[in-house]
């Protein structure tokens, strides 16, 4: 493997490589007139029935095209370097491939591949652009282009991408970066156009038990930006950008409340379902006809639904709505609690019947609950207590380390809680992960003890080399010697040692670094997004599963 | 004898920094000592994922202090990472009677070890407000400590909580390691 210094002028010379073929394939096909089917792999054998031929030829070029921009944004990036004179560029690029897709909806068929696309490669370019300020203002449109037409699919990924690129600025009261704010608050203003949009967020993500509470945090990002840093605290902008920022802010409040308005006035003015219906409303965003309305309104929803009979299955009740913001609303507060004392709140939650009172149940809680305090779960599953101990066997046994090198399957182990610091508490999780990783690869070490103890080492070791008051680093000779033996009185393979020592000091083993900046940002409002861990994964890894590919 | 060796030691290769590893059977204490010893805030901008490491400057000389538990079955191969502590704080829970033997074990295997021969033991005397707390003498015993005698030895009543008697075990370290200012 190539070093990233070495890697990214062959990375841009590559990039620039496909983007010029792929302009290439769009001028061949344009002038040939044919479709280059051999280009896109996942064709779909029914495509020939399309009753559009002209769209249907351009568009596997343009899906190509697309790919190719969103590829080519993502390694300017990483490279860190020619972002600023490539951006006006490929903003151009971004709009025109957004602007297709968007064409190109019309077409039931086409539109889910394009979906597809818009997963791979635009969210992750997405993703990757929308830590750099400069590209915030990018970010913001080509965000609200997709809030605004393909929410229904896209549900997983606006939920990352709103906390990353709006809440994020919006959230920040004491040290905001004016003009970022700015533009976050000219993207709410836009939201707030359709009505819809801002009902569909409430319903899928403050509704939703899994998602985080967009639409609350948007507003009480508003609220506090509005009502501007608190006194005595020192902030970065001028007295009159602060002004600015406040009137904005109050305007984006109005927006939204205006917005609400305007939405109840089209329920009221048009009660029945079916005509309010939206075209790009798909099965998981409930159509208009379908929500929940909250003054009075209700009795007529359900009685519309109930004259409906085939409808009603589809469309969401008005109260299992409300029942799942509820239950939503207790669930967060057993979480809040357990952030302050772990045990309270596992038996708030007990009590409250969200949770069952099974060592298995509670592991997998604990394992799979955004919003929990990792430091928390790591102090919990470490008590020497009884039941804590079955507790933290049960979350080990939850994981499978089949075919994992040593050092991943402990970076994997350890990503999901903070591991206490105290020597035995180290020592209880430690070996129980030993005894799993042997269960499920047994033929790696001759005894689980033999892993326990490496584990423990491997542990001391990622001290030794990643905290910063250890002045005398561990040399790969100390490491080796420090594992004499270990292996029943006999040492294990000297290379495969001074390997494990070069992976872990190279890189550290650490938590998911988002969460925990989100988790000191918000200690007591932490409602992640279920599940980000394995977006970002899965997307991060067809990333590198394709560029191991093009490597090659 | 053993406090002369040591001593010795220490002068033919004097250093500004010392290492040392705090051990004790669970809920002895040793996070709260180790939390009550490290001056000033505690700064986890970025916490590393590992054993507790703490820093702390006393009479001019620079403690880096280990965590390293004394786990209930020490294994020698972590053991070797004693190398280079020049000493190591035994917390002991002195009201708990039941496990002081279990201490008295895990303490002579850990004398016993090679990378330690040079390095001063200090034991804490912890929870000394309790009621039924042990004293340091009924300690010493307990530990047959005054059968040391290749390590320069030293008992310190302590209670972690409020911070009494730490500071006095560490000057005791201080005296024994002819520390110089750092640099």
């Amino acid at each position: 493997m190539l070093s990233s210094r070495s890697r990214s002028p062959i990375l841009l010379l590559f990039t620039i490589c496909l983007f010029a073929v792929s302009h290439l394939f769009l001028l061949f096909s344009l002038s040939t007139r044919h479709p280059s089917a051999s280009l896109y792999p996942n064709t779909n054998p029914n495509l020939s029935l399309d009753p559009l031929p002209p769209l249907r030829l351009q568009s596997p070029t343009i899906w190509f095209v697309f790919r190719n921009t969103c590829r080519d944004t993502d390694n300017l990036t990483s490279d860190g370097s020619p972002v600023h004179r490539l951006i006006d560029q490929h903003s151009v690029d971004y709009w025109h491939s957004v602007e297709s897709v968007r064409l190109l909806k019309t077409l039931e068929t086409e539109c889910s591949r394009f979906l597809g696309a818009i997963k791979q490669y635009l969210c992750l370019s997405l993703l990757k652009n929308s830590s750099s300020s400069l590209m915030i203002q990018l970010s913001c449109s080509i965000f609200i282009s997709l809030v605004s037409r393909f929410r229904a699919g896209l549900k997983a990924e606006i939920g990352v991408f709103f906390p990353m690129i709006v809440l994020r600025i919006l959230e920040n009261v004491v040290q905001p970066n004016f003009q970022q704010k700015i533009i976050v608050l000219r993207f709410v203003d836009k939201l707030c156009v359709d009505s819809q949009i801002l009902v569909d967020i409430f319903i899928n993500y403050d509704c939703d038990i899994n998602s985080s509470n967009i639409f609350e945090r948007m507003v009480n990002g508003l609220l506090k930006t509005a009502q501007g840093a608190p006194p005595g605290t020192a902030t970065t902008l001028l007295p009159p950008q602060e002004v600015t920022m406040k009137l904005e802010a109050m305007k984006s409040l109005v927006a939204i409340l205006k917005s609400m308005g305007d939405w109840m006035n089209k329920q009221l003015h048009i009660p029945d379902p079916h005509s309010a219906k939206k075209p790009d409303a798909a099965e998981n965003i409930p159509g208009p006809g379908s929500l929940p309305m909250a003054n009075g309104n209700g009795d007529e929803a359900v009685e519309g639904l109930d004259s409906h009979s085939e409808t009603s299955t589809e469309a969401s009740d008005v109260s299992t709505i409300e029942q799942q913001r509820a239950y939503k609303l207790e669930f967060q507060e057993g979480i809040s609690l357990f952030n302050r004392n772990p045990k309270k709140g596992i038996e708030f939650l007990i009590n409250a019947n969200k949770l069952g009172n099974s060592v298995e149940e509670i592991a997998a809680f604990l394992k799979n609950t955004s919003g929990l305090n990792k430091t928390l779960i790591g102090d919990y599953i470490g008590e020497r207590e009884d039941f804590s101990l079955k507790v933290m066997h049960a979350y080990v046994e939850c994981f499978d380390f089949q075919g994992l090198d040593f050092d991943e399957a402990i970076r994997v182990f350890l990503q999901g809680f903070r591991l206490p610091g105290e020597a035995q508490k180290i020592d209880r999780i430690m070996e129980k992960f030993a005894e799993r990783y042997c269960k499920c690869n047994p033929k790696v070490f001759s005894s689980a003890d033999t892993a326990y103890v490496l584990a423990y080492s491997v542990i001391l070791l990622n001290t030794d080399a990643h905290k910063p008051m250890v002045k005398n680093k561990m040399s790969a000779d100390d490491f080796i010697r420090n594992n004499r033996g270990i292996d029943d009185g006999k040492d294990l393979p000297e290379q495969y040692l001074r390997f494990l020592f070069e992976r872990i000091s190279k890189k550290e083993i650490k938590m998911k670094e988002y969460d925990l900046a989100l988790q000191q940002k918000q200690p007591l409002n932490s409602k992640r997004v279920l599940g980000l861990d394995s977006i970002l994964n899965i997307v991060i890894r067809k990333w590198s599963e394709e560029k191991t590919y093009r490597d090659k | 004898m053993g406090a002369f060796a040591s001593r010795f030691w220490f002068m033919l290769f004097p250093a500004n920094e010392y290492k040392i590893v705090v051990v004790g059977l669970d809920n002895a204490g040793k996070t709260t000592t180790l939390y009550k010893l490290h001056l000033g805030e505690v700064v986890t901008t970025h916490p590393t994922v590992g054993s507790n490491v703490e820093e702390l400057v006393y009479k001019n000389i620079r403690f880096e202090v280990w965590d390293l538990g004394g786990q209930d079955r020490l294994r020698t191969s972590w053991a070797t990472y004693y190398r280079g502590t020049h000493a190591v704080i035994a917390v002991i829970d002195s009201t708990d009677r039941d496990r002081i033997s279990i201490m008295k074990d895990e303490l002579f295997m850990l004398l016993g070890h090679d990378d330690l021969q040079h390095s001063v033991i200090l034991v804490f005397a912890n929870k000394q407000d309790l009621k039924d707390a042990m004293t340091p003498a009924e300690i010493t015993d307990a530990l047959s400590l005054h059968s040391i005698k290749n390590h320069d030895w030293h008992i310190q009543a302590c209670c972690a909580l409020t911070g009494d008697g730490l500071y006095d075990g560490l000057g005791w370290i201080a005296q024994r390691v002819p520390g110089k200012a750092p640099s």
